[in-house]
């Protein structure tokens, strides 16, 4: 045994879990190296010094929760800062609010559960400061991984996320910024049903896939012309609307056209629906 | 009424759902070990709290990751550790930039006050010379080397559990901590006189 290689067995020789074999090595060089020998009782008394350091008291900031929970609000701010600017007055001014509810989203679902796949995730930041924004109305942006959902309550709302790999996820908000984030690693697109207490329509969002496919189908409800496009373009759609699940037909792609103009002409039939795009997501709601 | 009682799994999964207060829950429950572990590394208090907060928001932003593969403290840990070390990191380019700043100046003179990282003056007189010197020494360890032996001899971390918060194999952290403790007693042996060894 080398003077190099006993001083890597320093620890576990003194520790004691060194084999027994190289145990007697190392003690028999040891024996024959003073030098070895001297250093490795510095290295014990080391040890015995290291052991000093559990019993030090360390005195804790009595401030240390609150510095803590400032970073992580800032955090939360400053991400939702450098976002995506609203939509929300685009949003407002398609009036998607006050409209009658419809009973067959409940049917939609359970009709077309087992098909969509896909993840809804908490993105992270779930709730800061109190809301002075009081804008009770949820906000969509695009995300490198899905679509991040904002909603701004003054009170206390029910918020139910159904659809994608997790099923149905109910969430409780106070008078607190909610962020959520809807993913999908499925090659192909999900759906969720956004389902705010209080409001009597009931959100659709589509989360493209990881392929991008061509639109094969030619008719089909809103929500089916959705995953088509989000697909095709992979691009987020978000839809609220009566219509939702009223059938559409829609025309042959053609090279060249958009995610926005193949939606218009494929809604063309359906009276007072109408879509937009914004800051890369696709809205269909009723005018 | 304080939810710090709870479980680390039952609260991470309420911090997944969205819930805040028991986020809020965790950082009281771990805050305090966590500023240890940082104070350990740093020396510092304000450098501690820096980390310990800066690590919060990043186990926060990434809460929805964590699969419970592991304990959460042993996650908290490597997240400490790599917030101690990016800091750090940050301060060594910043510095480097100061004074190459410096020295393009044509201004005369410039004085650099290089932090001691030891204990002031008036620490010294309460604790031994002794005390004082040892932790100077463990505060000159490099960074990899410091946060092992703060976790193996300061929060009596086990192998396997300083394995899994520093992601390497056992046998890679058995050899770096010898390491770091031959290290260590060679910064010692320089005070040889006075620390009798």
């Amino acid at each position: 045994m080398t003077y190099e290689k006993a001083k890597e067995y320093f620890s576990a020789y003194s520790e004691g879990t060194l084999d027994a074999g190289l145990a007697q090595s190392f003690e028999a060089k040891l024996k024959a190296d003073s030098k070895l020998q001297a250093e490795y009782e510095q290295f014990e008394a080391t040890l015995k010094e290291l052991e000093s350091l559990q019993f030090e008291q360390i005195e804790v900031p009595f401030d240390l929760n609150d510095r803590i929970s400032a970073a992580v609000d800032k955090s939360i701010y400053d991400k939702k800062r450098t976002a995506q600017p609203g939509w929300s007055g685009w949003l407002r001014n398609l009036a998607f609010t006050g409209l009658a509810a419809s009973a067959v989203f409940g049917a939609y679902w359970s009709i077309n559960n087992s098909q969509v796949s896909g993840r809804s995730s908490v993105a992270g930041p779930i709730s800061v400061a109190p809301n002075s924004k009081a804008v009770e109305q949820m906000e969509y942006s695009r995300t490198d991984n899905g679509i991040g959902l904002e909603f701004n309550p003054v009170d206390k709302h029910a918020i139910t996320v159904k659809g994608g790999a997790t099923g149905e996820e109910k969430f409780e908000t106070s008078n607190q910024v909610w962020l959520h984030e809807l993913t999908n690693d499925q090659p192909g697109a999900a759906s969720f049903e956004v389902t705010v207490e209080g409001e009597e329509l009931t959100t659709f969002v589509v989360v493209p896939g990881k392929e991008r496919n061509e639109i094969e189908g030619t008719q089909g409800s809103i929500v089916l012309l959705a995953k088509e496009i989000a697909d095709k373009y992979g691009i987020p759609v978000v839809i609220k609307s009566k219509q939702v699940l009223f059938e559409a037909a829609w025309p042959t792609v053609t090279a060249g056209s958009d995610a926005l103009k193949t939606a218009q002409d494929s809604l063309q039939n359906l009276t007072g629906v109408f879509a937009d795009m914004r800051e890369g997501i696709l809205y269909i709601g009723d005018n | 009424m304080s939810e710090s009682h709870l479980d680390d799994e039952l609260l991470i999964r309420r911090a997944q759902g969205g819930d805040r207060s028991a986020f809020d829950a965790l950082i009281a429950k771990h805050s305090t070990r966590a500023y240890q572990y940082a104070f350990r590394l740093t020396r510092n208090p304000e450098e501690a709290s820096d980390v310990v907060a800066e690590g919060f928001v990043r186990v926060y932003n990434a809460i929805q990751n964590f699969k419970g593969q592991s304990a959460f403290t042993t996650w908290l840990y490597r997240i400490m550790t790599n917030c101690f070390l990016d800091i750090r990191k940050k301060e060594k380019s910043r510095q480097a930039i100061s004074i190459e700043s410096a020295l393009v100046t044509s201004e005369g003179d410039v004085e650099m006050q290089i932090e001691d990282e030891g204990a002031s003056p008036h620490e010294a007189t309460e604790r031994s010379e002794r005390e004082v010197r040892f932790e100077k020494a463990v505060a000159k360890l490099p960074e990899y080397q410091r946060s092992m032996i703060v976790m193996y001899h300061g929060e009596m971390m086990s192998y396997e559990e300083i394995a899994a918060a520093l992601d390497l194999p056992i046998g890679t952290v058995k050899s770096r901590l010898n390491r770091a403790r031959l290290t260590l007693r060679d910064m010692l042996q320089k005070d040889a006189e006075l620390f009798q060894i």
